[in-house]
């Protein structure tokens, strides 16, 4: 059986979209997988072939090899491949393109990777204010240690469109091979969010999906504070991750008041400018007419 | 109530100079104090007092507070004096009062700067009017000023507070804290007939010194039994240089005191000083400056109240650390923790407890030095050799005969393995459960498996990779086993499958070797590859039965650890191991605890340290899972994998029985 006729579903993030949860469901769950035909890539695996998008540019082929591989064996019709990484940084301060500005180059990396297959996309989104405080906190737990006026003061608030990212997706691997989903989803739980991601791969999927994932708690005002005193003298990864775990245990925003990082009007300004986009960008009804990839 | 006593003798701190810790010892030697007829009482019963506000260490007291508190201590003391008498011990005995509130109950601060300790005399006055004692011996630990004033501080920020060391002690250059003066002022008091003077930094000496020391101003030196009193004493629980940088930062956003002890608890887990050295922050500019400011005085301190100590010994770090080396009189260094399966559990308790790694380093440190008097051997392996000869030896069959010949004439048995077959965890139980069984501590147990370890009825054993199979191919690897004849061995083996994964993670994520090519790649490879170890194999299965072999299944150890432990043990001719023994071992051993150590860096032993604790497949235990190579491998590369086991002797032999010979498609033990 021919390697082409097999699919390749990559979830290339976004960060901050529930990739954790998606991931660790999929690394606990690989003997069910299994029984589906489908072969997932573990994120630490993944960490060698892509890093930040620049392995995967710089070498594509370990991956590629890992791909080929697996699908060399009969019984697998699908490998999952999924790290938030892929697209590279985000929001980074001196970038002039949008919110990931790495993105199209990367991108094309990724079709040329993939054009042996069939290539679906997963591409999981939030709105731009949630995405925004959501990933400036994150920067806070790795460590870094700028105040939220002072880093979100440094963002182009006219390049946080998420749709320079789906326009390239779409461009190189076809909009209907590309899915866009709306984290927002998850309200409804995360069991069914996992559910979505599958049934997105193949509307038969419907096996039982029953996960408790750990817990990460997002510090509370409090927390933060404390955070960004103390971080600029922790030195090393694990120092980091101690003061992380403690900030969460007993600083987190279950305990105390949530941080308040966007002022109303600045999140009314995010959506004035985004919200509309976003929306049809979520519900499909603008694949463009950009689709020049492949059918 | 009434008090009997008329002799009273006061423990009045200083603070930060091991008050706390000598309480804490007293409290355990109470019962033993009884019997002498001390009637004692530690500062955790006056802080409990109603009225302790109403003493007169304290300037917001009023007449009727220092009435109420009176009678409270004079109740708290008849108490004690009442139980002596009941057990039919000297009624009259002396009274022993350990509080460093006597001194004073606030931190050393600019108040100090007035007065050193201003409230003190008024304190024990205080004391010594309730309790009606006609003779009074005070007994004072003193510290050397430029630490005193540097813990002070410390302990301040550790309370929560964030101000700068300058405003706490502006005055700081100035000879402000002269011993000589505070003394002065408590010897003339009425009653007093004694002041002992002591030096804090005796504690170098350890704390069963420090201790024994105190005991001597009670003419008690000797006369109680301090076994398991002074074990887990630490004097330093401080913020090391970075902890204190932090706590600076995160104090102010603190509001409450759960918070505070929150952060506490967290910053002294986590960045306290592993040494004395680590708490210190002063330029040393200033330190000098310190020193030089209370030279004389501290002479005369010495000269007057500590003859029998140099008079220079607050002049410098080099003669202050002299007086807890036992070169500078006094006491003498530690003759004190026993290496006992006491120390285990301290050392235990205070890993359970999340304390730093200083009560964990204090207890090794005279355990070593405890097994270094009992003639055990605790350094170096003996067995090592040179690592260029073993090297050497590793490729040449007849030097190869050499080493291990060589070797065994240093042990009574070897464990044999190739990497990443459990040995880590094998030895690990087996050096609890021998510890245990022979109650021989030792710093790292994984030196009982090193023949480090002398003890009469102890096993010397040597754990080997042999001829280190994973670095050739398979022709280099040697087969003669002969050497091994006539020392036991224990043969430890694995799934080749889970060894090769294993090995690959090991190098690559632990290690961090370089490798040309992913995991599919190393089973293939050659070298340290599946045919390594199918070749190891190979080279011992014709020789179990002519050697005086067991071979131990890494599936059976995971199946039934306490199984095989026995097996090992048996074999090894360790009789009468109880079954609590193999529990415990096995407990301690468990995976879960060996991963949270290397996790945590808890660790003693570098070996289960890990390099990167965020990337799980760089731990030395890292997954302890049978067969877990399914999780990694694609189905082409697991099945070249089956048929090559089938098709080795030794794998076949060592029960590892592929679908390839059955067709069931699974590993048949």
């Amino acid at each position: 059986m021919s390697p082409i006729r097999r699919t390749v579903v990559f979830h290339v993030g976004a960060h901050k979209t529930g990739t954790s949860l998606l991931q660790k469901y999929m690394r606990d769950n690989a003997a069910v997988l299994r029984r589906h035909r489908m072969y997932y890539i573990s994120r630490g695996a993944m960490n060698d072939y892509v890093g930040w998008g620049d392995k995967l540019l710089a070498d594509p082929e370990p991956l590629a090899r890992k791909v080929r591989t697996t699908l060399l064996i009969p019984w697998f019709t699908t490998v999952i491949a999924s790290h938030e990484n892929t697209l590279g940084p985000p929001l980074r301060e001196h970038h002039d393109v949008h919110l990931y500005p790495r993105a199209p180059e990367i991108i094309d990396g990724l079709g040329e990777l993939l054009a042996p297959y069939r290539a679906r996309i997963m591409l999981s989104i939030r709105p731009q204010e949630q995405f925004i405080e959501s990933y400036y906190l994150q920067s806070i737990h790795q460590g870094r240690h700028k105040r939220f006026d002072e880093w979100y003061a440094r963002l182009d608030l006219d390049a946080l469109s998420w749709r320079p990212v789906v326009d390239k997706l779409y461009e190189v691997f076809g909009s209907e091979q590309v899915d866009v989903i709306d984290f927002r989803t998850i309200t409804r739980g995360q069991d069914d969010y996992i559910g979505d991601f599958f049934r997105r791969i193949d509307p038969r999927h419907t096996f039982d999906i029953e996960y408790t994932a750990v817990h990460n708690p997002s510090i509370s005002d409090k927390g933060l504070q404390m955070a960004l005193a103390a971080n600029p003298h922790l030195t090393s990864g694990p120092e980091r991750k101690l003061m992380r775990t403690f900030l969460q245990e007993h600083f987190s925003n279950q305990r105390y008041p949530r941080a308040v990082l966007l002022t109303d009007e600045q999140k009314r300004d995010l959506r004035d400018r985004y919200a509309a986009e976003y929306e049809a960008l979520v519900s499909g009804r603008e694949p463009h007419g950009r689709t020049a990839g492949r059918p | 109530m009434t008090v009997q006593a008329t002799d009273l003798v006061l423990h009045i701190g200083m603070q930060q100079s091991g008050a706390n810790m000598l309480q804490r010892a007293l409290s355990r030697l109470r019962p033993q104090l009884r019997t002498h007829g001390v009637a004692f009482i530690g500062h955790s019963h006056i802080a409990d007092f109603e009225h302790l506000a109403g003493w007169r260490c304290r300037d917001d007291a009023d007449a009727a507070q220092a009435e109420a508190f009176e009678r409270e201590l004079v109740d708290v003391v008849a108490h004690e004096q009442k139980r002596i008498a009941d057990a039919g011990g000297m009624a009259r005995g002396p009274v022993l009062i350990a509080s460093d509130h006597l001194v004073g109950a606030a931190n050393l601060d600019a108040a100090d700067e007035t007065a050193f300790r201003p409230n003190a005399a008024a304190a024990v006055a205080h004391v010594i009017t309730a309790l009606g004692a006609g003779r009074v011996r005070l007994v004072l630990h003193t510290r050397r000023q430029d630490r005193l004033m540097e813990l002070c501080y410390l302990h301040e920020i550790q309370m929560g507070r964030h101000h700068a060391f300058d405003d706490q002690f502006p005055r700081r250059f100035e000879r402000l804290l002269d011993y000589t003066d505070l003394i002065a002022r408590l010897d003339a008091l009425p009653g007093v007939v004694d002041i002992r003077v002591r030096p804090f930094e005796l504690i170098g000496a350890g704390p069963r010194a420090f201790v024994e020391d105190f005991l001597g101003t009670l003419d008690l030196a000797g006369a109680l039994d301090l076994d398991g009193v002074t074990d887990d004493l630490r004097p330093y629980h401080v913020y090391s240089r970075r902890g204190l940088r932090i706590a600076l930062a995160m104090n102010p956003q603190l509001e409450t005191a759960h918070e505070r002890v929150l952060v506490r608890q967290f910053l002294l887990r986590n960045f306290s000083a592993e040494d004395d050295r680590w708490s210190r922050f002063m330029p040393k500019g200033e330190r000098r400056r310190i020193l030089a400011a209370y030279r004389d005085a501290n002479r005369r301190l010495f000269q007057r109240h500590m003859p029998d100590l140099p008079e220079d010994s607050y002049d410098s770090n080099a003669a202050t650390a002299r007086l807890g080396s036992g070169h500078a009189g006094g006491a003498g260094r530690s003759r004190d923790i026993p290496a006992s399966a006491d120390t285990d559990a301290t050392v235990r308790a205070a890993r359970a407890d999340g304390r730093t790694a200083q009560v964990v380093g204090r207890v090794r440190a005279a355990r070593r030095r405890a097994a270094a008097r009992a003639g055990w051997v605790a350094g170096r392996s003996r067995a090592a050799l040179a690592p260029w000869v073993a090297r050497a030896a590793d490729r040449n069959t007849l030097l190869y005969g050499v080493k291990v010949r060589l070797l065994a004439r240093r042990c009574d048995a070897f464990i044999v393995s190739y990497p990443k077959c459990g040995r880590t965890w094998l030895r690990v139980m087996l050096g609890v459960a021998l510890s245990e069984h022979h109650s021989v501590a030792v710093r790292n147990v994984r030196k009982f498996t090193n023949a480090d370890v002398d003890h009469p009825g102890l096993p010397r054993i040597l754990a080997t990779h042999d001829d280190s199979p994973h670095t050739k191919p398979p022709h280099r690897i040697i087969r003669s086993k002969r050497a091994y004849a006539g020392t036991k061995t224990v043969l430890l083996v694995r799934d080749p499958r889970d060894v090769v994964v294993s090995l690959y993670f090991h190098n690559t994520r632990r290690r961090g070797l370089p490798y040309d090519g992913d995991l599919a790649d190393f089973v293939r490879d050659r070298t340290g590859g599946l045919a390594s170890v199918l070749a190891f194999y190979d080279a011992w299965t014709p020789h179990l039965d002519g050697l005086d072999v067991l071979v131990v299944r890494y599936e059976d150890m995971h199946a039934d650890p306490a199984r095989a432990l026995q097996r090992v043990l048996a074999f090894l001719g360790v009789d009468g191991a109880d079954e609590s023994v193999v529990r415990r071992a096995v407990d301690c051993a468990s995976f879960d605890r060996l991963q949270r150590m290397e996790r945590d860096g808890s660790a003693s032993t570098r070996a289960l340290r890990t390099p990167a604790a965020d990337d799980p497949e760089s731990y030395k235990v890292r997954r302890g899972k049978v067969g877990g190579y399914t999780d990694y491998l694609t189905a082409p590369v697991i099945t070249a994998m089956d048929v090559a086991i089938a098709r080795s002797s030794g794998a076949r032999a060592l029960g590892y029985v592929t679908h390839a010979d059955d067709g069931s498609g699974r590993t048949r033990p």
